[in-house]
């Protein structure tokens, strides 16, 4: 499992914290079992539980690597896609809050695609 | 000898286990070999007479044994076997069902399972379950109920099996065709899956022989939050239920 970039210094308390799930290439963790922590400059996403910890990657990335998020709806969910501009294409963030989760990151200068993108199970990159 | 069918009676519903005929899925016909049935799941059929050639398992409204679609099957179709859809009779027996289904949904609603179980003869019960797998795997579950007779249960479930990379806990529901508490606790051979995204929903079938011979089948879904290398899992192998 490739991280997107190692950032795992001590950022103190994040500014936002969101529970929900993830879908990163193949790999899916449901809801609620990935946090994603908001900082001022970056984002965080890992297990929510000590137990799952191992089973699920951490990742990170800085604003200034993402080219937009945008809202992603799915027959099973509903959640935010992030898109990045080089490396991992882009991972999802299943959460029942997208728009709370997007307005956060548009407050923190992250561009926002207002076009909600529907979830394609086989492709997700689509 | 060949005959040729037309639209009226096609119906997706072939009997699997059926040797008389097979169906030709790019043409219009059936080839058939003898009387045969137009794949009805309840009853068989003789193309040459328009009519069938077993008893109508809905006989008590009816009260015709043989007749196909209120003798009007140029206008009427009957993919069930059971009645026309152009007739009074057809439309009370749907109509029952309903009624049926409604006043298990009542039963449900207000907590009474035992009596929507009843209502349904069948069983019915909630269940907490849960699942690893890495190639082999287990699986386990407790559920509660009531089964076919109105008999409330509580049962353990545990499984041991193949499976494709998961592990995955769920709430969800069991339907049965058991009557009896005892007729549920015994072994089984399950298959199921899941597919996930935000959540995983998942399904599981189950069937094996009671003591008294009877096949009894489970099926089981479930809503379910998990991890998985990739976004849906599959799993089989034998279980075996304890009910109290």
């Amino acid at each position: 499992m490739q991280r997107l970039k190692s950032l795992d210094n001590n950022k103190g308390e994040p500014l936002h914290l969101f529970r929900g799930g993830m879908r990163y290439g193949s790999f899916n963790a449901t809801m609620p079992l990935v946090r994603m922590e908001i900082y001022l400059d970056s984002f965080r996403l890992s297990s929510t539980f000590r137990m799952t910890r191992k089973l699920i990657p951490i990742l990170t990335a800085n604003y200034s690597d993402i080219t937009y998020v945008q809202a992603v709806s799915s027959a099973l969910g509903t959640g935010i896609r992030i898109r990045f501009i080089s490396g991992v294409q882009s991972v999802v963030f299943w959460t029942s809050k997208p728009v709370e989760v997007l307005l956060v990151f548009q407050k923190l200068g992250v561009e926002v695609n207002p076009e909600t993108a529907k979830f394609h199970f086989s492709d997700p990159e689509r | 000898m060949e005959t040729l069918f037309d639209s009226r009676i096609r119906t997706g519903s072939c009997v699997a286990t059926d040797p008389c005929r097979s169906w030709s899925p790019n043409s219009k016909h059936f080839r058939t070999t003898t009387l045969v049935s137009p794949c009805s799941i309840n009853r068989y059929y003789d193309p040459t007479t328009d009519s069938f050639i077993s008893v109508d398992p809905d006989l008590q409204s009816t009260d015709q044994a043989y007749v196909f679609t209120n003798d009007n099957p140029l206008n009427s179709t009957d993919p069930l076997g059971q009645c026309s859809l152009l007739s009074w009779n057809c439309w009370t027996f749907i109509a029952k069902k309903v009624v049926r289904v409604s006043v298990v949904a009542v039963e449900l609603m207000n907590g009474n399972a035992p009596a929507a179980a009843k209502t349904l003869g069948k069983t019915i019960g909630g269940c907490l379950s849960g699942g690893a797998a890495f190639g082999i795997g287990a699986i386990g579950s407790v559920c509660a109920g009531a089964t076919g007779n109105g008999m409330p249960f509580f049962s353990v479930t545990g499984g041991v099996g193949g499976g494709s990379p998961s592990a995955f806990l769920g709430v969800g529901g069991i339907f049965s065709n058991a009557q009896t508490p005892s007729e549920l606790s015994k072994d089984f051979t399950y298959v199921g899956g899941s597919v996930g995204e935000g959540l995983s929903v998942g399904g599981e079938g189950a069937i094996g022989k009671a003591p008294n011979k009877k096949t009894i089948w489970v099926g089981s879904g479930s809503v379910n939050v998990g991890i998985s290398p990739v976004p849906f899992e599959y799993h089989a192998g034998e279980s075996w239920t304890w009910v109290g």
